[in-house]
């Protein structure tokens, strides 16, 4: 149940959305984009070799760690030149989505769960980019691979975090690396937390690696975990001086 | 007795004292040009642990010296809305060094 404060914030973000905005639209353009952008690199990729298709679990660790690193440092970080961000998702998205709600309503609350499409594409221009310099020094296989490996994991990463947000578990419950990061993400909207731990949105991978899980398991166990909250860590901070509550404040310690 | 608040929302991370906007003292020492932020260890919390510090306590050099040891136990654990008076703070400062 959320705090009135949230719901206050939730009421003033929603009157700001444009009357145009439809959040179905918006999904599509993603997944046009992202898909385009796929649909070209796969037509452009002949007959790869084993070296070139071992560019896939490369570009997919890269951009897990990318994650993590852009959540942790830039979005949840007031940093010269990347306040926009910052503000969207510490100031903005956090703000909508706690700990006590994490759940979006309508698909108009779309506006504030998926990336502005500009943001897909300054990433397929980033990837675009790295793969110029792949073709320039290996093969032109190896780039298109390297690009389309980026788009799906930018897909991957929306989708997985729509997963996070929306209400009904009832299917997602069931699907191994869902299961998982819908747990593991909405612990992070904790507050106490949220600045620091559980910073991957697809598979908790580098929050493994770096020690920023609010688990106490091994990669395994860390990325097949679901809905498990044994292993949660018994050491994580609590908030205090908290005015969002619902009755009353609580008293610094 | 002051009464410090903060919260995060679409107008920023905002600190007040008293309802007035706490001065985030920048000509005295700057940790963080991008102002207050909480809930972690950082340039932000500094800068929001030093003014909080030498708004209460009137005193600057005393605040910066205070600030790291209060950013780190006490302004690493506020919440997304947050409020300390007075007391609270020399509860803090007295506890914590």
């Amino acid at each position: 149940m959320m705090t009135p404060r949230q719901e206050a914030f939730r009421t003033a973000y929603r009157a700001q959305i444009a009357s145009l905005y439809d959040g179905v639209l918006h999904v599509i353009l993603i997944y046009l984009i992202g898909g385009a952008a796929l649909w070209y690199c796969i037509q452009n990729i002949h007959a790869p070799n084993a070296l070139e298709l071992a560019v896939i679990p490369v570009v997919v660790v890269f951009a897990n760690v990318f994650e993590w690193f852009l959540h942790a440092q830039v979005m949840h970080r007031p940093r010269k030149g990347f306040m926009g961000i910052y503000k969207r998702h510490t100031l903005a998205h956090h703000q909508f989505f706690t700990e006590h709600e994490p759940f979006h309503d309508t698909t108009k609350d779309y506006r504030i769960v998926f990336f502005p499409p500009y943001a897909e594409i300054a990433f397929l221009v980033m990837a675009a980019g790295m793969g110029s310099v792949v073709s320039l020094i290996w093969s032109a296989n190896a780039a298109m691979i390297l690009v389309a490996t980026a788009a799906g994991m930018y897909m991957n990463y929306e989708f997985f975090h729509w997963c996070c947000h929306v209400r009904d578990d009832r299917i997602l419950k069931h699907i191994p690396f869902v299961n998982t990061i819908r747990r593991h993400h909405i612990a992070h909207h904790d507050t106490s937390i949220m600045m620091n731990k559980n910073m991957n949105l697809t598979y908790p991978f580098a929050d493994w690696l770096f020690g920023t899980s609010d688990l106490n398991r091994g990669l395994l166990g860390t990325l097949f975990n679901g809905y498990d909250t044994r292993y949660v860590r018994k050491d994580l901070p609590k908030v205090r001086s908290s005015a969002d509550v619902t009755s009353g404040t609580v008293a610094a310690e | 007795m002051k009464v410090y608040e903060g919260e995060r929302g679409l107008s920023g991370a905002v600190v007040t004292v008293d309802g007035k906007p706490l001065d985030p003292k920048f000509g005295v020492k700057t940790f963080s040009k991008m102002g207050f932020e909480w809930t972690y260890a950082g340039a932000g919390p500094r800068q929001l642990a030093f003014a909080i510090l030498a708004d209460h306590l009137g005193d600057d050099t005393k605040a910066l010296e205070l600030s790291e040891a209060f950013a780190r136990n006490v302004v690493a654990f506020l919440d997304n809305a947050w409020r300390m008076n007075s007391a609270e703070i020399d509860a803090c400062l007295e506890k914590n060094g």
